[in-house]
């Protein structure tokens, strides 16, 4: 029987096909990363479906990629190596649990950050989840296991941190659970105290396995949530007044953005070009209280803070958002409104991509004023975006090139990304949702025995190397 | 009416004003205005033409009918209401060249920026 | 030359596959009857767009494995209601331009072709005899008048009801009206790839209107109505006639009392279907909602409806070549109708009354056409 009619049996024939548009779509995303054709594309249903799927592979040594809803970057779902199947999970799509209690959900891959809200607002209203700046229907399970940022995160840090536990399926077919409901269904609370074993599955990209329900920590609705917008200038000011704003804790989120990215919401035409005398940048700062008292007292701490930075700099200046409503008009909603309308800026062209790092505190505000400098020798639109990440333990800094994917603008993009890297690099940085290239450079500066010690686990978990293989340059 | 600036300041202004500038009757007055105004900002100044229509651009110009000058913090107060144009110009925060040789050109300026102020 | 220029080469480097198209937004509900069904990325809005242009620029080639994806699709517009991206008003556009290039290279489906070959024998998609004219006899129908009535294929061929009661209400408001020796609009070619056949319906319809001093041309039929509005401009055609869905006309008829409600009683719990081509397409929302306010129903609406509402799964060449896909979508929008226990679901379009009448299975009691319930009424 061949792979193909195996597959066939385990999922039916609609959902297994090695069609040209099949194998054509699922080869590339919306990056610059070298495009790959899958062998074919599989699309289970449950997680028996997909433990058989995983079987059969590991028996007969065929590569599979997970896929969830499409959104990718980073050329995390592209195959990297030849004959894979790509393994797409959206049509395991349960909410399976929601508990109010000890607040957190229990979702499958296929679950969207939109469909999590709908789901919440309709029946746990006092509870929120966090949205990223992305399309609305992106995978909850995929960003949380690619440790990437949120609406939540200027407070609370990268969204692997708000993992609870997972079920996974190992590349050698067997179901296993890290975290609190290893004691049984109804128990996700928490990942101590216990050996956490989420990290064999967290940041992987799919090299250890298929997660097939995660666990993530939901938070209760403040009564009262209040925007602001800062706008700065300089790279090293505003990395410091956003530093004294988080390390404060008094704000939920700090979306800061090159004020291009500011105006391209108030639907400025591209190329979006930057002008004497503007702001460098603008902050959406989110921030909120049980009662209206504390989130005016928190606003007006931070109105303190940024009195003080006009001290130094008399344009810096925080506005309200009644204010913003009115100078933004309808726009205004688009800028904090998760997770539906911001992402609508970065929908140009076929083409967008980053490169992104969480980085010390310290490196912050020069990563971000070599960036920009290295953005601006390729001459593309200036499109930094940065984020005080969880209290201000650390730092999160991209810069996002929205392009056309014709040959020549793909190759610059490629220059303009790898200079990028190595800057940050040079600064200690950490690329998130790594593409493969930019993983390869990471491994030349990091520590031997970390990727010695990836290596071994992953030799453990996946003796006959089926998963995803060549993702982390291993 | 206003075709979209590519600058920040004049997109603020051009939101501000495309509530008053939707009114066709409003709308035609100002079409027939010919007049230049800078405004001076803490930022930077823009130009915004009266010329069958209005559009605001980045920069200076010399020898504008009207030089308006004012931070962008007291813009904000405006558009706040936590003061008017004319309180402004009285205490200083608001001020503007070019009054008494137009003031045609002044009134009319004004009745726009008022206009465009109201909630 | 083709009077279409490449929507496809216009805006061949926007789509990243952000997804937007996919559920309705700041609703989280499915759009997509396509996708959904088929569940690949290459059968949603955004699969085709990346197809389209990987045959543009080379990157893959002519395969009759591309067929499915590339016309399981009713065409129904949800995707451009969602999409915020620049190319947003154009992705229908694409799809039908991407199956006219298909339809060059591996030739049409074969149902597709045989409603090609239909139309041109009998002038009509369904192998029926050609018979306008004796409804001009029956009814003693003038050969000249300001209003035309174009029946459509469907209507004049499959739901005669619709036929029917659209001929009773305007006899009963008075309208001086004919019916014209017409043929196909064409939509069933232009949706299937099949444009250059499309052409010559135009062509002759065309020339039947002005033949008939028609002023204004009233229809029944919402793809007859987007067809002879949009597409023929498209064909390069100068329509110098008021072309108006019937529920324009019959609303405006109700308004102004020329049409007096007679029913007494309600006629039931009426849920009204947005057909794609009336709404979407066309903009059309208001006169069927205003007419079944006036009508003696008890309507609610269900969800989602207007620029959201789900597909009836008919058009697209859908219900000849992908009868799953038509029957699954009909299903679920008739699910719909039932949440809201509504006993009546009436559409404006012969052909969704079509689809969802061969769907239903209890959903509801009746399928209608918004006409038939007039004439019902009046």
């Amino acid at each position: 029987m061949s792979l193909k009619q195996k597959l066939i049996s385990i999922v039916g024939e609609q959902y297994v096909s090695d069609g040209l548009a099949e194998k054509y779509v699922y080869s590339f995303d919306m990056t610059e990363n070298p495009p790959k054709r899958p062998a074919m594309v599989v699309m289970p249903e449950s997680v028996q479906q997909l433990q058989q799927i995983v079987r059969i592979a590991n028996k007969d040594r065929v590569p599979l990629v997970p896929f969830v809803t499409g959104q990718n970057i980073g050329g995390l779902t592209i195959p990297q190596v030849d004959d894979a199947v790509t393994v797409d999970l959206k049509r395991m799509n349960k909410i399976v649990e929601v508990d109010d209690e000890a607040m957190y959900a229990v979702v499958e891959p296929g679950v969207t950050f939109g469909h999590l809200r709908k789901y919440l607002d309709e029946h746990n209203p006092s509870l929120t989840y966090t949205y990223p700046l992305a399309p609305p229907y992106t995978s909850v399970l995929a960003n949380a296991l690619l440790q990437g940022l949120c609406d939540l995160s200027t407070m609370r840090g990268a969204m692997g941190d708000f993992i609870n536990g997972l079920e996974a399926i190992l590349p050698t077919g067997e179901i296993v659970r890290a975290g609190s409901a290893i004691m049984g269904d109804g128990n996700w609370f928490g990942r101590y105290p216990l050996p956490d074993l989420v990290g064999l599955f967290s940041g992987w990209q799919g090299m250890s396995g298929f997660v097939t329900k995660i666990a993530v920590q939901l938070w209760p609705k403040k009564q009262f949530t209040r925007h602001a917008a800062l706008f700065t200038f300089g790279e090293v000011p505003t990395t410091e007044l956003l530093k004294r704003i988080a390390r404060a804790q008094l704000i939920d989120d700090a979306d800061c953005m090159s004020l291009s990215i500011v105006k391209m919401l108030l639907g400025v035409s591209p190329p979006v070009q930057v002008y004497g005398g503007e702001p460098d940048y603008g902050t959406l700062l989110t921030l909120s209280g049980n009662i209206e008292k504390e989130a005016d007292a928190k606003y007006e701490l931070i109105e303190t803070f940024v009195e003080d930075a006009r001290k130094n700099e008399s344009r810096q200046l925080l506005v309200d958002w009644d204010a913003i409503s009115r100078m933004l008009g309808d726009q205004a909603k688009s800028w904090v409104d998760f997770p539906s309308d911001a992402f609508k800026v970065l929908t140009e062209y076929d083409g967008l991509t980053w490169v992104g790092t969480y980085i010390h505190p310290k490196h912050w505000g020069e990563a971000l004023s070599g960036g920009r400098k290295i953005v601006e020798k390729y001459g593309f639109e200036l499109m930094a975006y940065l984020k005080p990440m969880n209290s201000m333990h650390f730092g999160e800094f991209k810069f996002i090139i929205r392009f056309p994917k014709d040959d020549a603008t793909v190759e610059k993009v490629r220059h303009c990304n790898e200079e990028l890297l190595d800057f940050a690099l040079s600064l200690k940085a950490l690329p998130y949702k790594t593409p493969v290239w930019a993983a390869k450079k990471l491994q030349q500066n990091a520590d031997p025995g970390f990727v010695e010690l990836l290596k071994r686990i992953r030799k453990t978990l996946d003796p006959n190397g089926i998963m995803n293989p060549g993702r982390w340059g291993l | 009416m206003l075709e979209q600036p590519k600058d920040f300041i004049g997109n603020i202004l051009a939101i501000l004003t495309s509530k008053p500038l939707a009114r066709p009757d409003f709308k035609d007055i100002v079409a027939k205005w010919k007049m230049v105004v800078v405004l001076e900002t803490d930022y930077y100044p823009v130009t915004i033409r009266f010329d069958k229509g209005m559009r605001v651009e980045h920069g200076d110009i010399p020898h504008p009918t009207l030089r308006v000058n004012a931070k962008l913090s007291t813009i904000i107060e405006l558009v706040k209401g936590k003061t008017s144009p004319i309180r402004a110009l009285l205490n200083g925060g608001l001020k503007v060249k070019g009054i008494l040789r137009h003031p045609r050109a002044t009134l009319r300026f004004y009745r726009l920026i008022s206009s465009s102020l109201k909630r | 030359m083709s009077p279409y220029e490449s929507v496809i080469a216009d805006w061949l480097h926007r789509c990243n596959r952000c997804g937007t198209c996919k559920y309705i937004f700041r609703d989280y509900g499915p759009s997509c009857p396509s996708g959904e069904q088929y569940r690949f990325e290459s059968y949603f809005a955004s699969g085709r767009i990346s197809i389209a242009r990987a045959l543009t620029t080379g990157e893959i080639d002519w395969q009759e494995s591309l067929l499915k994806p590339t016309f399981a699709c009713t065409e129904c517009g949800a995707c451009q209601i969602q999409c915020m991206a620049p190319h947003r008003e154009h992705i229908v556009e694409m799809i039908e331009e991407l199956r006219s290039l298909v339809v060059d290279k591996l030739g049409p489906l074969p149902p597709h072709r045989a409603i090609a070959e239909s139309i041109s024998r009998k002038h009509n998609p369904y192998e029926a005899t050609h018979h306008n004219r004796e409804i001009v006899q029956q009814l003693n129908l003038p050969d000249k008048a300001d209003t035309v009535l174009f029946l459509g294929c469907t209507s004049n061929y499959k739901e005669t009801s619709v036929r029917d009661a659209t001929l009773s209400v305007l006899k009963k408001a008075g309208i001086n009206f004919t019916v014209v020796d017409e043929y196909c609009c064409g939509s069933p070619l232009l949706r299937t790839g099949q444009r250059a056949f499309a052409r010559q319906a135009a062509e002759h319809n065309l020339e039947a209107f002005e033949k008939a001093g028609a002023e204004r041309v009233i229809t029944s039929c919402a793809g007859c109505y987007r067809t002879l509005s949009k597409d023929y401009k498209k064909l390069g055609f100068d329509l110098d006639i008021d072309l108006l869905h019937s529920v324009q006309l019959v609303n405006e008829l109700l308004t102004e009392k020329k049409l007096k409600v007679t029913q007494q009683g309600s006629i039931g719990r009426v849920t009204y279907h947005d057909p794609c081509h009336l709404g979407r397409h066309m903009g059309v929302y208001e006169e069927p909602r205003q007419m079944l306010g006036v009508l003696p129903v008890e309507f609610v609406e269900m969800h989602p409806n207007e620029k959201n509402a789900w597909c009836c799964g008919a058009g697209g060449g859908v219900k000849s070549s992908f009868p799953e896909l038509a029957q699954a979508t009909a299903a679920i929008r008739l699910g719909h109708a039932r949440a809201v226990n509504a006993d009546i679901l009436v559409s404006a379009c012969p052909f969704c009354k079509r689809n969802l009448s061969d769907a239903n299975q209890g959903q509801v009691a009746k399928v209608l056409d918004i006409v038939e319930l007039v004439d019902l009424a009046t």
